[in-house]
């Protein structure tokens, strides 16, 4: 039961330069989450100061940087604060400043925060604590006074009626049960078991996305919906439900879909009893094929004849499926709901239902505010490799721990399981919200993901092994935990963030100039960094562990995002091209495919690092040694056809290189190749006439032109007359 | 015997010329006819792509309309181009815009047009474990490899989709065709890691200490030899060997093949290579 009066919302900003402040937040907010909160960890970094007063409660957690500075992602906020001066009466606020005492300007960030949320109005609900760099003490002693004194101020509004507040006390249920007060003659079926199973044969995903906002529609109803994917459900499982939805489509000529086709076949092997099962089938397909709706009609034939009884008459729905599966939805849910926890249907309360559920307004299928469902899977056995790092002795090896959990259970949720039920000494970054911290990444068999939103299933089958460990390019502070100082230090230096320059005359409400955009370009500008954590995509390269001045792929997206925002200022832009450009930039990137291929967030960086590339490439005229790469790597491919390797050597490289390469040995081994491939020493005349062009394997001088050479240069001449 | 239209790469008839050599006779003993794509073009490596993506696009778009001409999935042996070539295709058949724009370059320029629909791409590898299958291969086996092999796969092709059936992230299929072929496949961390060849004249140090890292990892695995999928990256892994060594600082020397090169040694072809091959492997060792 929550203490909280009203709105159960509270906002924890964090401004933070190393990761430390972000900590703490999210330490907070687990507490208050105990305490009965709905927290939301916010970065300071893009917030607009004229939300503050969109929340009743705020607790501030901000380090000092420098000589008395606020970290980097609280500069912006703190300035814009200044300038628009919102009104927060009706805030109550408190903040927890972490400092280095041995400065002068002692968590100035947090006292200026402080005294600024004070003279805006808010309401100072704590004293603001300070504390020194063994901050743990101090920040625990703040937050076990402060979430009581915020939970005893009145939130205003609740989101959630307070009537619910006291039903919900299962939180970890997957759709959320709220039972109204007023449930009148309907009480007697009101208690007891009220799940309710809602299968999908899903092809493409749309039965899938019907089965999670049916089991929304049905919680207004009274029941507890479990949306189950077929595939890997046990067929002998069926009996223990009293109340079974399945919504399934047709593949091909009447087939089942993939996730369905395993357990189509179990259950007519196994012929269950389903006696005490009350069922309905919502089947979508295909009108202009033959087996139309099959799949579904397969299975409402097969419950029957297994002994369920049909609790509502197939629903049958064409390539346009909303309308049909909602008048069924409608339909089936009183009924199922009038199923008792024995297992009897009460049809003579099926009327009372009806009006019980349309008391809600809210349907829960609108699709403004959806919420998907958790879809459950089924439980995995793995073996969980794990890198443990102890700094202290200076020693590293892996922990090898056999775990059974759910395959809905994300990475971070099988650390924790370990953490609390193997070894308390795990250390690894979480996140206070799923989806809301960019640093709880992790190595997983390879792949470079955010823990606290990969599913275990996702990743691994029953019975197979789960490797963990820190991600790579940043220096590992113990077991999982990576430093992320690399990653600030490199942003601080290229302080790729907003540097306006003023346009059409738009104004701040402080009257400061600002730039402005239009919808498309705010979309475009969105688009070209839509990665869920930048600080990952930089460990997605593999040149970023072995250059230590490459300020890696993360930065440069940044750098490329602001030289193509349009309220940059010229300056800015320029500043940004050279960032880019020089030592440290965009082509110490040895190979986009190492970034390409990490799923969405890899491809979408290295499309934007290319694009980055071709503007650089034109801003800066091919200069340096990658713009003479691509200029006479596309020139000899458009005199031939094909990439002429010695005339690209001696381009690119130029004398000196060449030089180079002949005293460190690589000539020799090019020309002595023959001898290790056993191929012949010269291929052609070439060899004798130009040596060593054509001599083992350094490849001919001269190209010969491919078949129809002229539709090459033709392409060429087409789209880029620069070669 | 299936037939596909062979994508050589950039460099197979160029400096990696003994992957022309290999890659013929192993596909005759294999059942696979190589279809050649008359007047094939260059793939564009993405080094085209990065300063012009279109140009790129549009050089794929005619080889793939080439191959489509003949009427046969495409297959080749290097993993950089079986990247580039199905991030291509992927582009073609997700964008209808960028497959327009190429095809009107391509109907003004050659008279063709891609259509990008069911055509594939296939690195030699997944052929042989998806479609002619290992016992196949097995039985043709007449010259056992006996030597501990590192894989190297490099990242190009390691995505879903571009890799056949097998596991992008952790893929066993070299491995799998290295036993049966007669040969001891040894586990190392760094077999999908780049090796940064698409820099190896425009970057320095960072190419070869990437490069050192995975010869280093396959010895640091018992490896006696390295085959690499890749022939481009086969330059880095070879001819880059002894100074990527003393850059990094790591033991770097060890042989480097061709995958169609150890492949045609097992079927009993170039039987002096494949001497010269083992003569290095035991006594030279690099």
């Amino acid at each position: 039961m929550s203490g909280v009066v009203g709105n159960p919302e509270l906002a924890i900003f964090f401004g933070s330069q190393t990761g430390n402040a972000e900590e703490l937040a999210g330490n907070t907010a687990k507490m208050a989450k105990k305490a009965g909160f709905v927290p939301k960890v916010i970065d300071m970094d893009g917030f607009s100061p004229a939300n503050f007063a969109d929340f009743k409660r705020i607790l501030i957690i901000t380090s000092t940087w420098g000589e008395g500075d606020m970290p980097d992602n609280a500069e912006d906020l703190w300035i814009a604060t200044n300038e628009a001066n919102p009104n927060l009466a009706g805030v109550s606020f408190s903040v927890c400043a972490i400092g280095d005492t041995s400065y002068d300007e002692f968590c100035k960030a947090g006292i200026d925060w402080d005294e600024k949320f004070s003279s805006l109005g808010a309401t100072r609900a704590h004293p603001i604590q300070l504390c020194d760099v063994e901050y743990e003490p101090e920040w625990s002693k703040w937050a076990n006074a402060v979430i009581p004194v915020m939970a005893s101020i009145d939130g205003g509004e609740s989101i959630v009626s307070e009537q619910e507040v006291v039903e919900s006390t299962a939180d970890t249920a997957p759709t959320k049960v709220e039972v109204s007060a007023d449930a009148g003659e309907l009480g007697v079926i009101m208690s007891g078991d009220r799940s309710l199973a809602i299968f999908f044969g899903s092809q493409t995903g749309n039965a899938a996305g019907l089965a999670e906002k049916t089991a929304k529609m049905a919680a207004a109803y009274g029941l507890d919906a479990t949306v189950l994917d077929m595939d890997g459900y046990d067929e002998s499982q069926f009996s223990s439900h009293k109340r079974i939805l399945i919504i399934t489509s047709t593949w091909g000529e009447g087939e089942m879909p993939d996730n369905a086709d395993a357990l189509w076949n179990a259950t007519c092997s196994a012929n269950p009893a389903l006696a005490g099962v009350h069922f309905s089938v919502c089947a979508i397909g295909d009108s202009s094929y033959d087996e139309f709706c099959k799949a579904g009609v397969d299975w409402d034939e097969k419950f029957a004849a297994l002994g369920a009884t049909r609790i509502h008459e197939i629903k049958l729905c064409d390539v346009d499926f909303d309308s049909p599966w909602k008048e069924w939805s409608d339909s089936v849910l009183p009924k199922i709901a009038c199923v008792d926890s024995n297992g009897v249907f009460q049809e003579e309360l099926v009327e009372a239902m009806i009006a019980y559920g349309s008391g809600d307004e809210d349907d829960g299928a609108s699709t403004g505010d959806f919420t998907p469902g958790q879809i459950e899977q089924a439980e995995l056995s793995i073996t969980m490799r794990i890198f443990r790092y102890n700094p202290l002795m200076a020693q590293s090896g892996y922990d090898t721990v056999a775990v059974a959990l759910p395959g809905h259970a994300s990475i971070e949720d099988a650390l924790v399981a370990v953490k609390r039920e193997v070894d308390g000494s795990l250390t690894f970054r979480s996140g206070a919200v799923a989806g809301q911290n960019p640093l709880t990444g992790v190595k997983a068999n390879g792949r470079i993901l955010p823990a606290d939103t990969t599913r275990i299933c996702d990743l691994v089958s029953d019975g197979d092994t789960l490797t963990i460990e820190p991600v790579p390019g940043y220096d590992v502070v113990k077991d999982l935990m990576v430093s992320y100082d690399r990653y600030d230090s490199e942003r601080a230096n290229s302080k790729p963030w907003m540097e306006a320059d003023p346009r059409q005359g738009e104004r701040l409400i402080s009257g400061a100039a600002m730039g402005v955009m239009t919808p498309a370009e705010a979309t475009h500008l969105h688009t070209l960094a839509d990665v869920g954590s930048l600080q990952l995509v930089n460990s997605m390269s593999d040149t970023y562990d072995v250059d230590d001045e490459y300020s890696g792929p993360g930065i440069a997206l940044q750098r490329w995002v602001r030289s193509q925002d349009p309220r940059s200022g010229e300056d800015h832009v320029k500043q940004m091209f050279e960032l880019m450009q020089r030592k440290g930039g965009v082509w110490d990137e040895a190979d986009i495919s190492s970034i390409q291929r990490h799923g969405i967030d890899g491809s979408q960086a290295a499309d934007s690092l290319y694009a980055a590339r071709a503007r650089l490439l034109a801003e800066y005229k091919f200069t340096g040694r990658s713009g003479r790469l691509v200029k006479h790597y596309s020139r000899s491919v458009k005199m031939s056809g094909n990439v002429n390797e010695t005339t690209l050597y001696r381009s690119v490289l130029g004398p000196l290189g060449l030089g180079s390469n002949i005293m460190n040995g690589v000539s020799l081994r090019m020309m002595l190749g023959f001898t290790r491939n056993g191929g012949p020493m010269m291929r052609g005349f070439q060899g004798m006439l130009v040596p060593p062009a054509g001599i083992g394997k350094i490849p001919n001088m001269f190209n010969s032109k491919v078949n129809n050479h002229h539709e090459v240069v033709a392409i060429f001449n087409e789209l880029d007359s620069r070669f | 015997m299936v037939k596909y239209s062979y994508y050589p790469g950039n460099v197979a008839r160029q400096s990696s010329s003994e992957v022309e050599d290999t890659i013929q006779p192993l596909c005759r003993s294999l059942g696979i006819e190589l279809v050649e794509i008359v007047g094939y073009n260059s793939d564009g490596g993405n080094i085209i792509r990065q300063g012009n993506k279109d140009l790129q696009l549009a050089l794929n778009a005619r080889n793939i309309a080439l191959a489509e001409k003949n009427g046969h999935d495409i297959i080749t042996a290097c993993a950089s181009a079986q990247g580039i070539l199905h991030d291509s295709l992927e582009t073609f058949r997700n964008d209808p815009i960028a497959l327009a724009n190429a095809n009107t370059v391509l109907a003004k320029t050659t008279g063709m047009s891609a259509k990008a629909d069911e055509i594939t791409t296939n690195h030699l590898l997944h052929v042989l474990v998806d479609e002619i299958g290992l016992d196949k291969v097995e039985a043709a086996v007449l010259n056992p490899l006996d030597l501990d092999v590192a894989c190297y796969y490099g990242p190009h092709m390691q995505r879903e989709g571009a890799c056949g059936g097998d596991d992008a992230w952790n893929p066993t299929y070299m491995e799998k065709l290295i036993t049966a072929l007669g040969g001891r496949p040894v586990e190392y961390k760094t077999k999908t890691s780049s090796v940064g060849n698409p820099s190896l004249l425009s970057l320095g140090d960072s190419v070869m200490k990437m490069t050192a890292r995975v010869l280093n990892d396959a010895k640091k695995g018992g490896a006696q030899i390295l085959v690499s999928a890749c022939t481009q990256s086969h330059s880095n892994l070879d001819s880059y060997q002894g100074k990527a060594g003393r850059v990094a600082n790591k033991d770097t020397d060890i042989p480097v093949v061709n995958l169609t090169e150890i492949i045609a040694f097992a079927l009993g072809h170039f039987p002096d290579r494949f001497a010269q091959l083992k003569t290095r492997a035991l006594l030279i060792g690099s």
